[in-house]
């Protein structure tokens, strides 16, 4: 069983169902590979945390032909891109990339979002409808890739999607950039998925037709995280102590499954 | 007979012509032409697509050519200077499946502070050892840098090309299609070789040149691939004269020492005397450092 065949089994069930459990099943790997780093079984491990949320539902809102490029650090978005747990685990004993025609997720590799603006301009230059979607944090900011990588992006016109995700740590949000590059960056709340989602799906057609990068902000500050689409859920009546009791058996299924394949060696 | 730069540029313009997927990126290389003249033309011929001009900053210019290659495009990056090449080397080594991308590293030599571009330029030929099947050349006037492009381009994988810009406005003799990975014999001779790349070349066809009037002929030999090194031909040009020298330019010892090491232990037992390497700067003093360490060499 696998994360993607948990989704897909629950057909109609609508993105805010479907952006939960991925977040649920996000979270539970990250526990797993906490204890496994913790245990020496890791090499390395770069806890998505809070970030989590932004990362799925900017995934969610992309089209089956686009890419995401990002560090080993999103690996919830990859989840929501169909990548099984037993890739995920795999890549994270062996400390190799995590690739695929979905998503590319490699440690913490300089200049991953200026590789995301080449890979999109290579899908501009080859007339392909492709979006690519390139999540950095602070560090890229405050060392200047990211916002080379978006100035970049500007002057070939490179349909990249830019999602800045984790914490602030004390920084001001990306607006400056609005006026400074002439580039379009929205602010958006850490812990909405599903506005994340719902901005992607909107701004995506306008950035594969030629109309430049986007920038969404979706780095969080110091407040408690407010999980907005579990409480949507909840309003909606459809979570109940039950209903995430069963999602999180099935994701402990799952990635015992792929645990075990992992430790059993390479197929 | 043409300069360098002009053949340089006339080499992209034919490469491009023939490769569809070939992009050139860097500071200033559109409209501009190139802070060397190099991509004069480009521009006007291929466009704002094919010839785009990015942000110096090795972090951004090389990201971007990385994620090209990635999708089977063939950037040919022109960098500001070899002070980006350790930092180039450490996103594309961090970068799975990179395919064809040339780095162009134009390197100024005629200034005193030179030595400490050398360091990061030809030093820094190491840096490209983690990346597999990499390739770091150094052009020479006998390896123009248009030839070295043209073999680059055709290859697969990433190709770094030192280009010295003293060579950019040197008149070329015609030159053939010039083989990435080997070394050259530059100039015949039995009794000892003289082993440099770059600039330092023409110091040791002039050094050469003078022990030639004193009945000595030395063998002179173009390292040109600096990574990897062509121990082959190296240990066999040494093996055959038993004598050698590695001249170098200021800062590029370490590299030198590497030269020298693979040449000794490719030829051990043939040694007449100790491998010596020597910095040399283009003009007469060095020519007679050469001819003097080429002298105790033969009377070791």
């Amino acid at each position: 069983m696998s994360v993607a065949s948990i989704s897909l089994g629950r057909e109609g069930a609508g993105p805010l169902l479907e952006l939960v459990r991925f977040q649920l099943a996000a979270r539970a790997l990250e526990e797993l590979l906490e204890r496994w780093w913790r245990a020496g079984r890791v090499p390395r491990f770069d806890p998505p945390g809070r970030a989590r949320t932004a990362q799925i539902g900017a995934a969610m809102g992309l089209t089956p032909d686009d890419l995401i490029v990002g560090g080993r650090r999103d690996f919830p978005a990859s989840i929501a891109r169909g990548h099984r747990f037993r890739a995920i685990l795999r890549a994270a004993v062996g400390g190799e990339p995590l690739g695929g025609a979905a998503a590319e997720l490699i440690g913490r590799g300089p200049g991953r979002a200026s590789v995301a603006v080449g890979r999109a301009l290579a899908a501009r230059l080859q007339q392909s409808e492709r979006v690519v979607l390139s999540f950095f944090g602070t560090a890229a900011v405050r060392d200047g890739s990211a916002l080379g990588a978006i100035r970049a992006a500007r002057d070939v016109n490179a349909p990249v999607i830019f999602v800045a995700r984790g914490p602030l740590s004390g920084d001001p949000p990306l607006t400056h950039i609005d006026a400074a590059l002439g580039v379009n960056v929205k602010v958006m709340l850490a812990d909405d998925g599903t506005e994340l989602r719902r901005a992607v799906v909107n701004t995506r057609p306008r950035v594969a037709q030629g109309g430049g990068p986007v920038v969404f902000d979706a780095r969080f500050g110091e407040s408690p995280a407010v999980a907005r689409d579990t409480q949507r859920l909840q309003s909606a009546g459809q979570l109940s102590a039950e209903f995430e009791r069963a999602v999180n058996d099935e994701i402990r299924a799952a990635l015992w499954e792929a645990r075990n394949l992992v430790e059993g060696g390479p197929s | 007979m043409s300069v360098a730069v002009a053949e340089l540029a006339a080499s992209l313009h034919q490469i491009m012509d023939s490769d569809p997927g070939l992009l050139v990126l860097g500071p200033d290389v559109g409209a501009y032409g190139g802070r060397f003249r190099a991509t004069r033309g480009l521009f006007e011929t291929y466009g704002a697509s094919r010839v785009i001009d990015l942000d110096p900053t090795p972090v951004t210019l090389v990201g971007v050519a990385v994620g090209l290659s990635q999708a089977d495009m063939t950037p040919v990056v022109e960098l500001e200077g070899p002070a980006s090449l350790a930092q180039a080397a450490s996103i594309i080594a961090s970068e799975p499946g990179v395919g064809r991308l040339v780095l162009r590293v134009p390197t100024i030599t005629s200034a005193r502070a030179d030595a400490l571009e050398r360091v990061r330029g030809e030093g820094h030929a190491a840096s490209f050892s983690a990346i597999e099947g990499a390739m770091v050349v150094c052009a020479s006037a006998h390896s123009p840098p248009s030839r070295l492009l043209e073999a680059a381009a055709a290859r697969d994988g990433v190709t770094v090309i030192i280009e010295p810009t003293g060579l950019y406005r040197t008149p070329l003799a015609s030159s053939s299609a010039t083989q990435l990975g080997t070394a050259q014999v530059v100039r015949d001779g039995a009794d000892l070789t003289l082993m440099g790349w770059g600039e330092t070349l023409e110091v040791l066809v002039a050094a050469a040149a003078a022990l030639a009037s004193d009945g000595v002929h030395a063998k002179v030999i173009d390292v040109r691939c600096l990574h990897p090194l062509d121990v082959v031909t190296l240990g066999k040009v040494v093996r055959d004269s038993g004598r050698a020298l590695v001249a170098h330019a200021a800062g590029a010892e370490a590299l030198a020492a590497q030269v020298a090491h693979a040449a000794q232990r490719e030829s051990f037992l043939s040694l007449e005397a100790p491998i010596e390497t020597l910095v040399v700067e283009p003009g007469r003093e060095s020519v007679q450092a050469v001819v003097d360490a080429a002298t105790r060499a033969l009377h070791y």
